[in-house]
């Protein structure tokens, strides 16, 4: 039982860091219908960002604020430098996954080209250890899980009641008419892919936290994550996102009590298999979707 | 410096055939198989595992099995596992599935062959991988280094025609135009009468063992198979050389493969010392990021773009003029366009 | 014009000799589909006998292209009998219904963008030799004089609808109206027993119309049966045989359309049901 439990804990965290990036990866989608494969490196990159501040002193905290802020701004100005070019010439939706692969290539490999193939580290604050129902915690893995939430409600909340929130589902269902209604759909959008990159940002300093690291790599297997999290959920459904991440996050950890540590991770995308061989839009099925019954 | 040319030419040849085969499920039906890399992989274990004989006796490789066949039988072995590995993905991942989901199911079924590999020692040496894989017929030629490299560089040659003859055959048959069809247009196939599942598993059971079939070349070659060579940006590659050379044209994904495999070989002789290793190769994988880039901004249908099919007065499918490709989907209807 | 081979009026004849009675290609029982909760179709039945063209009419949002859909197997039912020659293929794979002889033409974006015309046409062409693995394997010798019999044939079929000339022109590259008639001609090589039409005449100007009224009727000449939805009711008179009239779901009139276009119910239906 403690090991279920502390496993937990772990989950815990690792799912507060996949949820914003979840959502952001979502987000993406949702605004723009491109699969960006690039989400991982982006994520990386403002990582390192967050290196630089923190090795010129800055607060491990406000640095991942910054980074947040840098990887909003990079974040936009890729997709309307970059993707929206090749949309509005009519790339298909395959052939913009290969432009954000491309993207990846070259963001991730001119991070190895700056700072080199090791590893980096944040400078974290000592600190004790936190008990909570059974758990076990550090101040900085509460403070990650502070962020989770927060990120979680400031969403919701977004979504749900302001006007923009509501904008960006409209644009989400239905793009043209949307922009039809009076709904700004360029701004819209910059706004979504602002959110995600902040998001996507936040989470990658998370992630260096959590695990002690920060490598021009590590955006790989977080992008595989991110991408089980997202379709668990239903592509391009926010609140799918924030259930993915919640599911994979803790499967990632849990199943660690019952196979070896090294085959943890295969449980969590073998479930996401599960799930969709069930349920092929993931668990937030759209019911049109499920009229399709006849398999060609 | 004849050296160096064979370890070149050796690699594109590999490249040029694994293209063929990612081609084949890509180019011609639309299958996004991101996880392409895993066939080639398991093409390379199954030869080298049927090469090095058994483990144990204090040898400090684990596997499971182990023999030590004759060439042609490790490759054939390869060719099968591979394809039999493609059917069993794809009815996985392709069934049901829209396409978007297929490819990042693809992608997720990449990294968890790449963790399951890693995490059983016994199963294939985990992350070490296996090494001291024996080249075929290296012991009963007499011949110098460069001498059998060349011979096997010619067998590979003899592989990859092989290989094109297979793929001609398909693409140019009815076959070929059913599979361009389901890539297509999927729900008018099926109103026509055509089983997609089945056709899209038939390109991952050919795709998956040509890919397997690079990978038993490649690791007799090579030596040695580990699992840091074959993570799954390394499919991205392939997607490369085929964009990039032309989809849907044996000759262009072939020029393709030249590029991606052959610019990144020179690029790494030609280069100035600029730095280390590591720098050199981030500098290989920045320029295919842009090249893909720039192909796709300039010349999406590729270097050698897909050639239209024309019946002559008998029938017989020809060459043809250069297409054209319609880059705004044919669902905007009306309106004459030529 | 003769649009297709003697094999077709042979098969008709097959056809025909093999009913068990009532000699109605295909018979919908009760169907029924509901789209998540919401009833799109409730207990439609009606027949479309051999060789004769049957109209699925009536207001907007009466069910009629979710019936088609069902029919043609893209969707399942909730409820209900299809038989098609002779078998239910309600819910069953479209593919397989489609190989029985049940071919549906698209009202959208149908074509093979890709594709020359020509190639267009072969893919439709039923059990070609050279597409299966080992066909394709085995070479030209093995299939190509089949494929030559069949081009010479899908060269009559686009010449008697005058596109010969656009024989290989990308298909995507076509003129809305042109790509309308390479769907039928398409749906033509497939040999079909009965083709389900998806509203061909939508978008479409009057010469071409006509082009396609008398294609069609030809096709129904030569013993191959129609099932039409089609909101232009000028070209549903002069082509359909009878007309099934459709709203809220439900069928509430059929007959002939001069029988049916006066009746209160059908008239009430399109002034006051369009959705």
């Amino acid at each position: 039982m403690n090991q279920v439990l502390s496993s937990l804990g772990f989950g815990i965290v690792t799912a507060s860091i996949l949820l914003p990036a979840a959502v952001g990866f979502t987000l993406q989608f949702s605004a723009t219908n491109v699969l960006n494969i690039g989400f991982g490196s982006q994520m990386t990159l403002a990582a390192f960002m967050g290196y630089v501040c923190t090795s010129h002193g800055l607060n491990l905290w406000l640095a991942l604020v910054l980074a947040g802020v840098f990887g909003a701004l990079t974040s936009v100005v890729l997709n309307r430098a970059l993707l929206t070019p090749f949309l509005r010439r009519g790339t298909t939706f395959f052939g913009m996954i290969v432009i954000t692969i491309a993207l990846s290539l070259v963001l991730e490999y001119s991070i190895e080209a700056i700072w080199g193939p090791q590893s980096v580290f944040y400078p974290l604050p000592p600190g004790g250890v936190v008990h909570i129902a059974g758990m076990t915690f550090t101040p900085d893995q509460l403070v990650i899980i502070g962020i989770g939430i927060v990120i979680a409600l400031a969403t919701h909340a977004l979504l749900r009641y302001t006007r923009t929130g509501k904008a960006m589902r409209a644009v989400a269902s239905n793009a043209s008419l949307a922009s039809a209604s009076g709904v700004p759909a360029q701004r819209i959008v910059d706004l979504a892919w602002l959110l995600s990159g902040f998001m996507g940002g936040a989470a990658g300093v998370m992630l260096g936290i959590s695990i002690s690291s920060v490598s021009f790599t590590m955006g790989d297997t977080m992008l595989i994550e991110i991408i089980a999290a997202a379709v668990l959920g239903g592509v391009g459904k926010v609140y799918g996102a924030m259930l993915g991440a919640l599911v994979i996050g803790v499967l990632l950890e849990e199943s660690a009590i019952v196979l070896s540590g090294a085959y943890a991770p295969i449980s969590a995308f073998a479930v996401l298999i599960l799930v969709l061989l069930v349920r092929p839009t993931g668990l937030f099925a759209s019911s049109a979707a499920s009229v399709k019954g006849v398999a060609a | 410096m004849s050296y160096y040319v064979t370890v070149m030419l050796m690699y594109v040849l590999i490249g040029v055939i694994s293209a063929w085969g990612l081609n084949l499920q890509f180019g011609e039906t639309g299958v996004l198989n991101f996880a392409f890399i895993v066939f080639v992989a398991a093409g390379a274990y199954t030869t080298g595992v049927l090469s090095l004989g058994h483990p144990g006796h204090g040898g400090y490789q684990q596997y499971f099995w182990g023999a030590a066949w004759p060439w042609p039988l490790p490759w054939i072995a390869s060719t099968v596992v591979g394809g039999l590995l493609g059917l069993a993905v794809g009815a996985i991942s392709l069934r049901r599935l829209r396409g978007d989901y297929q490819a990042m199911v693809m992608l997720v079924v990449s990294l968890i062959a790449t963790y399951l590999v890693s995490a059983n020692v016994g199963f294939l040496n985990g992350q070490v991988g296996l090494a001291l894989i024996p080249a075929p017929f290296q012991g009963s030629l007499h011949l110098s280094t460069l001498g059998y490299r060349w011979f096997y560089l010619g067998l590979t040659a003899a592989f990859t025609l092989l290989v094109y003859e297979v793929m001609r055959r398909i693409t140019n048959s009815p076959l070929g135009r059913r599979l361009r069809a389901v890539r297509e247009n999927e729900a008018a196939a099926v109103a026509l009468g055509t089983n997609v599942v089945a056709t899209r598993l038939l390109t991952m059971f050919v795709g998956g063992a040509v890919a397997a079939l690079a990978g038993a070349i490649e690791v007799q070659f090579v030596g040695a198979w580990a699992p840091s060579g074959w993570t799954y940006p390394e499919t991205f590659g392939l997607f490369a050389a085929v964009l990039v050379g032309g989809r849907g044209n044996l000759g262009g994904v072939a020029v393709g493969a030249l590029l991606v495999q052959g610019l990144f070989l020179e690029g790494t002789v030609l280069l100035p010392n600029i730095g280390s290793p590591d720098l050199i190769g981030a500098v290989q994988w920045i320029t295919m990021g842009v090249m893909i880039m720039v192909f796709m901004w300039f010349r999406p249908q590729g270097v050698i773009p897909e050639r239209r099919k024309v019946f002559d007065g008998g029938g017989a499918a020809t060459r043809a003029r250069r297409f054209r490709l319609p880059l705004v989907p044919s669902k905007v209807g009306g309106g004459a366009r030529g | 014009m003769r649009v297709v081979e003697d094999q077709l009026v042979r098969q008709r004849r097959d056809v025909a000799g093999a009913r068990p009675g009532d000699g109605a290609l295909l018979v919908v029982d009760r169907l029924s589909i509901s789209f998540g909760g919401v009833r799109a179709v409730a207990g439609l039945s009606f027949e479309v006998p051999v060789g004769t063209i049957v109209g699925l009419i009536g207001p907007n949002g009466a069910g009629k292209s979710s019936a088609l859909k069902a029919i043609g197997g893209e969707i399942r039912p909730e409820s209900g009998r299809i038989m098609f020659d002779g078998a239910d293929t309600a819910g069953r794979p479209a593919y397989l219904t489609a190989r029985r002889g049940l071919i549906r033409t698209f009202q959208l974006g149908g074509e093979f963008a890709r594709l020359t015309v020509m190639e267009n046409l072969l893919v439709a062409v039923p059990g070609i030799r050279g597409q299966t693995l080992l066909g394709a394997l085995c070479g030209r010798r093995w299939w190509h004089s089949q494929q030559d019999a069949e081009v010479r044939r899908a060269r009559e079929i686009l010449t008697g609808l005058d596109l010969r000339h656009k024989e290989n022109d990308y298909a995507g590259d076509l003129s809305g109206g042109q790509r309308k008639l390479v769907e039928i001609a398409r749906a033509l090589m497939a040999r079909p027993k009965m083709l389900l039409l998806d509203e061909p005449m939508a978008g479409v100007n009057r010469s071409l119309a006509r082009r396609i009224e008398s294609t069609l009727a030809g096709v129904r000449d030569e013993g191959i049966a129609m099932l039409l939805v089609e909101h232009e009711l000028g070209s549903v008179e002069r082509l359909c045989d009878r007309v099934v009239v459709m709203a809220n779901g439900e069928k509430i009139a059929e007959g002939d359309m001069s029988q049916v276009r006066s009746r209160g119910e059908v008239l009430g239906a399109y002034l006051g049901g369009a959705r």
